[in-house]
């Protein structure tokens, strides 16, 4: 993984420095809070419900063990023993106090993190796909493109004052991982017929209110001009991108206003500007510094192995459970003989996406023993061990399950996504997790979920859809009639390649209802699939909402 | 007499007194060149810290128009924004309070590096040994 360098570490120190100075002039009444709250924010503290609320960015998703067990240890020192992983791949501590933020962020500056832009309206945490340098279908590693996104937008002297948030997502497979048309910009790498390495550029996807599918604005990107085409779509969005209305601010508004063709014709102004001003003037990475950084993303010192491995097979075949694990948690390895692990952390009563400080210590451990001390973050909430050999899998399962993170239910119908709701929020309606826990009991039989399958739900506390309920197989979005807690379902949405925003169906579901309508959608699909291959999001496909509706309200009214 | 601080070096200096062509902050200069023949001042305006489109008008003077002479910022600008605002090229702000001087002058140096090319800064790349 990247490795800071002189300067890397200089600009994390220099922030760590200015921050401390803004919360003693917040502190000493120097500046107004409405000052402090953008400050603040770039630096990744919310003010929440009960108390502040630091998110640390995991540049896309990429840990090292080490850095596991700083976070262990912030989450040990200034937390209540526990992280959450947030849906850009971040990690977020819900208890800090503002006067110990300083120190936190100066313990994460020497080990090579921080917090910078994880919140405002700037350009955020680029994510991607978690199984990136070990995937078998990926066309190169899009950790170097993450990178070299992360420096450039950090500290943007021109775009960290944007109308809105600004989020970027990149995917180097056709099967997409990471939800890139439901981006402000999503990339996907690919290679023109003359095998030179480039980009599909989507933008203006995004959920929220008003979600949106992002639209082709270009076919092929050269990478080379990645970052003056990302300045030219940026400089598009910050001088008209809207500023009256937050709802209304951020660019997929902006692209649905002026229509793609629009949008597209203004970006290629700007991008022949950045064009016209010639090598000297380009604002572009020259090969040689992309070569640098790649470099630290070569692949470790992987074993020559057979495809198959005797134990791996022998332990499927004695211990059902790891067998389960095996099934449905692993993810085809470039290299023969190795796979990459999802560690979920999904299981049954707990806030989807926590993990506790000793259990951050246990896998960095395991990482260290097995998986090259490399650790990854996923945007639904897991975490993953990208380089496992097979032969190691059996006793690397039983370590997470002694650590109690070695549920077999990665894309289940338990491996719930779910926002911190009520419980955390103060812009939430309803609360969150009480429901995916209530789902989880329901369907707490790991035989019937294996039966069922994939099946992706997403519950959001309110309509800013921080859960991704739009994009959920079934969504689940909290609304507040009266003061009291509703949910309205959501059919059919999905985050992959054939991106869809859910189709609502019917009235709002009272918490006592909304597990049972949950339940009655997952029966009506076992009698519908044709074959348990057959996913719930097929079967969708195949039929539409109908017979869910009427599955739903035979049954409700 | 009107003083500015100069963003190079966070001292404060008598405004000059030529003329000053004012931009509003919605006036989109990308497709609507401003006339600056003549003119040795242009002002931007920040109408709340939070609206950033002066950074983009700035940055489009310098490239697009090769504007040489002084761009200055007005508004509501935070110290916390001033290097931000003398990397996309703007050279002086108006009307600083006396009591947030030294925090303009903490942010002005705040930094020892820079990531990206812009207006000035030497970008992290070229250290790191590009030579172009």
């Amino acid at each position: 993984m990247y490795q800071y360098d002189d300067i890397d570490k200089a600009m994390v120190n220099d922030r760590v420095a200015e921050f401390r100075r803004q919360v003693d002039r917040r502190i000493a009444g120097d500046i107004t809070e409405d000052e402090f709250k953008p400050l603040r924010l770039m630096n990744g503290l919310y003010l929440q419900l009960h108390a502040y609320m630091l998110r640390v960015a995991i540049p896309y998703g990429t840990l090292s063990s080490d850095q596991l067990r700083v976070l262990a240890s912030i989450a040990r020192d200034y937390d209540k023993d526990y992280g959450h992983i947030s849906t850009r791949q971040n990690m977020q501590f819900n208890w800090p106090k503002l006067i110990d933020t300083p120190d936190i962020l100066a313990r994460l500056a020497e080990a090579e993190m921080h917090a910078i832009q994880t919140s405002g309206n700037c350009i955020r945490n680029t994510t991607t796909d978690p199984f990136a340098g070990a995937a078998r279908d990926e066309v190169e590693d899009p950790r170097v493109t993450c990178e070299i996104i992360r420096q450039w937008s950090t500290f943007h002297p021109e775009f960290t004052f944007l109308p809105r948030k600004f989020k970027i997502a990149v995917s180097a497979t056709e099967e997409d991982r990471a939800a890139i048309a439901v981006h402000d910009i999503g990339l996907q790498m690919r290679r023109n017929e003359s095998g030179e390495p480039g980009f599909k550029v989507l933008v203006g996807g995004g959920q929220g209110r008003t979600p949106y599918i992002a639209e082709e604005i270009r076919s092929f990107l050269p990478q080379a001009e990645l970052l003056s085409y990302l300045e030219a779509i940026l400089r598009v969005y910050n001088v008209h991108g809207r500023r009256d209305n937050i709802y209304k601010a951020r660019i997929k508004i902006l692209v649905n206003e002026m229509g793609i063709d629009d949008f597209r014709a203004a970006v290629e102004r700007e991008f022949d500007a950045f064009r016209a001003m010639g090598p000297a003037g380009s604002i572009d990475l020259p090969e040689a510094e992309r070569a640098r950084i790649a470099k630290y993303f070569a692949p470790p010192a992987f074993e020559r192995l057979p495809e198959e491995s005797e134990s791996f097979e022998k332990a499927k075949a004695s211990d059902p459970r790891f067998a389960a694990w095996a099934r449905f948690n692993l993810h085809p390895h470039k290299v023969p003989g190795y796979a990459s692990a999802t560690i979920s952390l999904k299981p049954n009563d707990a806030p989807p996406g926590d993990i506790s400080s000793s259990q951050m210590d246990a896998l960095a451990d395991i990482a260290d023993q097995y998986g090259f001390s490399d650790i990854r973050t996923t945007h639904e909430q897991n975490m993953v061990l990208p380089h496992l050999k097979l032969d190691d899998l059996y006793t690397v399962w039983q370590a997470l399950e002694g650590a109690e993170i070695g549920s077999a239910n990665a894309g289940l119908i338990s491996d719930i996504i779910a926002c911190p709701g009520l419980d955390y929020c103060n812009l939430a309606n309803t609360r969150s997790i009480p429901v995916a826990n209530r789902i989880q009991r329901r369907f707490s039989d790991p035989g019937r979920q294996a039966q069922i399958g994939e099946l992706k739900i997403k519950i959001s506390g309110c309509i800013n859809a921080c859960g991704h309920h739009h994009v959920g197989h079934i969504g689940i979005l909290g609304v507040d009639k009266k003061g009291e807690e509703f949910y309205q379902l959501t059919l059919g949405g999905r985050a992959d390649e054939d991106a869809a925003i859910g189709e609502v169906v019917g009235r709002g579901l009272s918490t006592d209802e909304v597990v049972n309508a949950v339940e009655r959608v997952v029966e009506q699909y076992l009698v519908l699939r044709l074959d348990p291959d057959e996913r719930f999001i097929d079967t969708y496909r195949r039929l539409g909402a109908e017979p869910f509706k009427e599955a739903l309200y035979d049954q409700a009214a | 007499m009107i003083k500015l601080l100069n963003l190079s070096d966070g001292s404060l200096i008598d405004a000059p007194t030529d003329d000053v062509l004012d931009l509003a902050h919605d006036q989109d200069i990308m497709t609507d060149a401003p006339a600056l023949d003549g003119v040795a001042v242009v002002r931007l305006v920040f109408p709340k810290f939070k609206d950033g489109r002066a950074f983009s008008q700035a940055r489009v003077l310098r490239t697009r128009y090769g504007f040489k002479g002084e761009i200055r910022a007005s508004g509501d600008l935070l110290p916390d924004q001033a290097a931000y605002a003398r990397r996309v090229g703007i050279d002086t702000v108006e009307d600083v309070n006396d009591g947030r001087l030294d925090d303009f002058r903490f942010a002005l140096s705040a930094y020892r590096f820079v990531y990206q090319p812009a207006e000035e800064g030497t970008p992290a790349h070229r250290l790191r040994g590009d030579v172009l």
